[in-house]
């Protein structure tokens, strides 16, 4: 029994070390997709943010007037403000560097120089990033939303391994030991039960949407780039089917060994967790 | 009586499960059996197995999700004509909504702030402004955590980064202990009334079938009762300062100095967030955006406080926060879609019509029902469950979807406040190790504070709208608006030989709605018919992009400008089938010309 454990537990490692590289690929495509796509809308707009802002602020501005502000004020005051910003960004974080080194402090021509540097790259950046996109970043909202899915489905099976889902356990947690370790395991069989049904669900679905996709002739893609949309699907019964064998597995697990510790308490919040987090922002110098 | 089959299993199975879980305990199996005794005779068999489910979810301590999409599926299978496969197209369904995209990035930016320096860059600046007015010590900890409620969009999160500090301190400097714990577990509460807030982004998803309210106009409403809150605290630290004689910390123009070049960055992520959206140059998903990018820069260059370590910690933590609610969301979406179906929402209408309430009246009823619901459900949970049910009652007698929106919000914020679930009764029972009872005598005082300032911006919708309103360039007086129509329309009858729109849309669903395959017979699929008009408009052609509610929400406000014909053209986007639902239902709702 005690190896059958260690080899579950082994393989249950492995699975959590693909989740963990999947679920960093999805949230850092999400991140960078939806970032690009904030930026390249709002750098292409043919009246910028902060003109329009100024204008707001006018009552009745003049034709003239908007003219000034959409093709001069506006412009210039953000370029001149985002250099003065990031100016200010490179000299704080010499200056934090500075003190962490017990370093003389730095000198703020150094800092201009840094700060007009990032500038000037993050310009060219955007730059580049609008010449590459003129009118917009190809189905970025589509792709990021799916990866969304993944990362959230992929979070919802590891937060089934550190038992973090929201547990309606008012009634369990006063139950005795042994009645407890027994309810975990008829509860694991339910709920194994349940993801197990989805899981299959989603399989139904995924392999309609995979004929769909096979047979026709660039149906059941995306509309930005002929990737598929089954991939999004999969995310189904993959994660629900790991979730399942989970629950199970930690019903087991409850029933021959007991609950680990904590694990009962668990309320959406790892109360352990919270309380090593609190006493290292305690524990930080002032 | 019902004597189905399905209902006596679940009966018994029920009556073991409390027969095992009660069998020392004879008076508490005695009310397990009443009550599903009673339910049994007087419910029919959908009814009970929903009660059923209910109740064994109790006793085997089973997770939310369960609950809901165990509810949900059982009534697609008995209700509806649906396939279970529709279960699935619900979850599927989320990747249809943008608004979403904003839980995980606040969630991320919460996170790394909660994992670099700022929560101490945040108190050092609050100490040097505040510390040397009466009971300045604890005014600093509630503008900590009004701060830090602006960054983090989480209450326990704010407990535990500005509690952990803070309490400690507060006790040195020589306030009650019960008054330490009881004012930050309070003030923590805040996070999820100052913008960000996650609740109020899935308070927008659910309420976007009925009474559609923009996240972006939630987010700015909340800023006044925020404030207005953290004020009435402020006032009780005060109070409290002078009663206990705490010796005020002197004022140093050069440590002020000091803290603000030190906190300077990270006091800005507010100003920026809030800034935005208030100036309505960001939507509610782009401020998530790039608070995340504005918290990694700081944290990383700016403050050099992130390694790899730190940000795969983030990553994890943060996704499995965002799983854990993703997947009640996706199936509390199961649940809603057969509330909607079995009307639902419409019959609570129009029982609350027959019970011809006032708008006051109304707001009692509310106010009440969310403080029991608070005691006994997760925030989420009522969110899911309740939110879709009471917010077009409160269309219905005239109440401000915004206003109803933040009433929602405080009432479940004191909640957290309240046992048995009072989730920051427990982060603090846990985080100061007291016992339960003790944090909870603790919260009492502040608790009342909290009751009145519900009171008060229940009864005072300007406190919450006005903003919102004073942005949109619109006048808004307090006086009730007027009593919409039942937010679900209803249908004209079809011509004869026309399908009604109950009857096309059971025939789109049949089909499977987008993702499924053509049905038997030759009818065309969505892809089908997308492909075709691809077709015809040319290879590669990119369909008009429907426009968001953020984007008509901003149009609106620009006073309806047409955009310039050489606009850069926005990326194509399907539409969900809520999207389609809405659209029929409007134009159902139409008068025939």
């Amino acid at each position: 029994m005690e190896s059958l454990r260690k080899f579950v537990d082994k393989l249950d490692d492995v699975v959590l070390t693909i989740e963990r590289v999947l679920l960093l690929v999805s949230l850092s495509m999400m991140t960078v997709l939806v970032t690009l796509d904030v930026i390249q809308r709002t750098f292409s707009r043919q009246v910028s943010k902060t003109s329009t802002l100024i204008l707001g602020l006018m009552s009745n501005p003049s034709p003239e007037t908007k003219a000034l502000v959409t093709e001069t004020v506006g412009p210039w005051l953000f370029i001149v403000g985002s250099l003065l910003f990031i100016v200010m960004a490179a000299h704080s974080a010499r200056s934090f560097k500075a003190e962490k080194t017990k370093a003389p402090a730095p000198g703020f021509g150094l800092s201009v120089g840094v700060g007009v540097g990032v500038w000037v790259g993050l310009a060219a950046f955007i730059k580049g990033l609008l010449w590459v996109f003129p009118s917009s970043v190809p189905g970025a909202q589509k792709f990021a939303l799916g990866f969304m899915l993944w990362s959230g489905m992929l979070g919802a099976s590891v937060a089934t391994r550190e038992r973090r889902h929201i547990v309606l356990d008012t009634v369990k947690k006063k139950l005795d030991e042994k009645m407890g370790n027994l309810f975990s395991l008829l509860g694991g069989l339910v709920v194994f039960g349940f993801c197990g049904l989805l899981a299959y669900l989603g399989f139904v679905q995924l392999h309609d949407e995979f004929v769909l996709w096979r047979d026709g002739d660039g149906v059941g893609v995306f509309d930005a780039l002929p990737i598929p949309r089954w991939i999004v699907t999969l995310c189904l019964p993959v994660t629900f089917g790991t979730m399942a064998f989970r629950f199970l597995g930690a019903g087991v697990r409850d029933f021959v060994w007991g609950p680990p510790k904590g694990g009962v308490d668990a309320h959406g919040v790892d109360m352990e967790q919270l309380a090593k987090e609190a006493e290292q922002v305690g524990k930080e110098p002032a | 009586m019902d004597f189905s089959l399905s209902k006596i299993v679940a009966y018994l199975g029920v009556a073991v499960l409390a027969g095992l879980a009660y069998r020392q305990r004879k008076v508490g199996l005695l009310v397990w059996l009443g009550i599903l005794t009673a339910l049994f005779v007087f419910t029919g068999k959908v009814g009970f197995l929903v009660f059923a489910i209910i109740l064994g979810s109790l006793l085997l301590g089973l997770p939310l999700f369960v609950l809901m999409g165990g509810i949900g599926i059982m009534c697609i299978g008995l209700l509806t004509s649906d396939d279970l496969p529709v279960a699935v197209r619900k979850v599927l369904e989320l990747a249809g909504k943008e608004v979403l995209l904003a839980i995980p990035f606040f969630v991320v930016a919460g996170e790394l702030m909660t994992q670099g320096t700022l929560a101490r860059r945040l108190i050092d600046f609050m100490r040097a402004a505040f510390g040397w007015i009466p009971g300045g010590l604890a005014v600093s900890a509630v503008a900590g955590c009004v701060f830090f409620a602006a960054i983090s969009g989480s209450s326990p999160v704010t407990v535990v980064a500005i509690g952990s500090i803070m309490v400690p301190a507060l006790v040195k400097a020589k306030y009650p202990k019960d008054f330490s714990i009881g004012l930050l577990t309070t003030a923590g509460s805040l996070g999820i009334l100052i913008p960000p807030s996650i609740p109020m982004i899935i308070y927008s998803i659910m309420v976007s079938g009925s009474t559609p309210v923009d996240p972006t106009e939630l987010f700015v409403a909340g800023i006044v009762p925020g404030l207005f809150i953290g004020l009435m605290l402020a006032l009780y630290s005060v109070t409290q300062g002078v009663r206990f004689k705490i010796p005020r910390e002197p004022f140093s123009m050069d440590r002020l100095w000091h803290a603000t070049r030190e906190g300077f960055w990270s006091l800005m992520l507010p100003v920026i967030i809030l800034g935005g959206i208030y100036t309505g140059i960001f939507t509610a998903t782009e401020a998530s955006a790039v608070s995340v990018v504005y918290a990694l820069a700081v944290e990383v260059f700016v403050h050099g406080e992130m390694d790899r370590k730190k940000l795969l910690s983030v990553a994890e933590n943060s996704m499995t926060v965002m799983g854990s609610l993703l997947v009640i969301i996706a199936l509390a979406l199961t649940l809603n879609y057969v509330l909607v179906d079995q009307e639902v929402p419409e019959m609570m209408v129009n029982r609350l019509k027959e019970m011809n309430l006032s708008r006051t009246g109304f707001l009692v009823f509310v106010n009440i029902l969310l403080l029991i619901v608070g005691m006994f459900m997760d925030i989420m949970s009522a969110i899911l469950i309740i939110a879709p049910m009471l917010a077009p009652m409160a269309a219905a007698v005239g109440v401000d979807p915004i206003h109803m929106g933040i009433i929602f919000i405080v009432n479940l914020e004191i909640g957290y406040l309240t046992p048995p679930v009072g989730l920051n009764l427990f982060v603090s029972s846990t985080l100061f190790k007291e016992s339960i009872g003790f944090v909870i005598r603790a919260v009492v005082p502040t608790l009342g504070i909290m009751l009145v300032a519900l009171a008060i911006i229940s009864y005072m919708p300007s406190m919450s709208t006005g903003l919102v309103y004073a942005l949109r360039n619109e006048p808004k007086v307090d006086a009730p608006a007027t009593p919409t129509p039942t937010p679900t329309p209803t249908e004209p009858a079809p011509a004869p030989g026309e399908k009604s729109l109950q009857e096309l849309m059971k025939e789109r669903q049949q089909q499977g709605g987008s993702d499924a395959p053509p049905a038997e017979g030759g009818e065309k699929s969505l892809q089908e018919l997308m492909k075709k008009a691809k077709e015809g408009t040319g290879e590669g052609a990119e369909a008009p992009r429907e426009k968001s509610l953020q984007e008509l929400m901003q149009e609106r406000k620009q006073g309806g400008e047409a955009a310039p014909a050489d606009a850069p053209a926005a990326p194509v986007k399907e539409k969900s089938m809520q999207e389609l639902m809405q659209e029929a239902k409007q134009k159902a709702a139409e008068p025939a010309p």
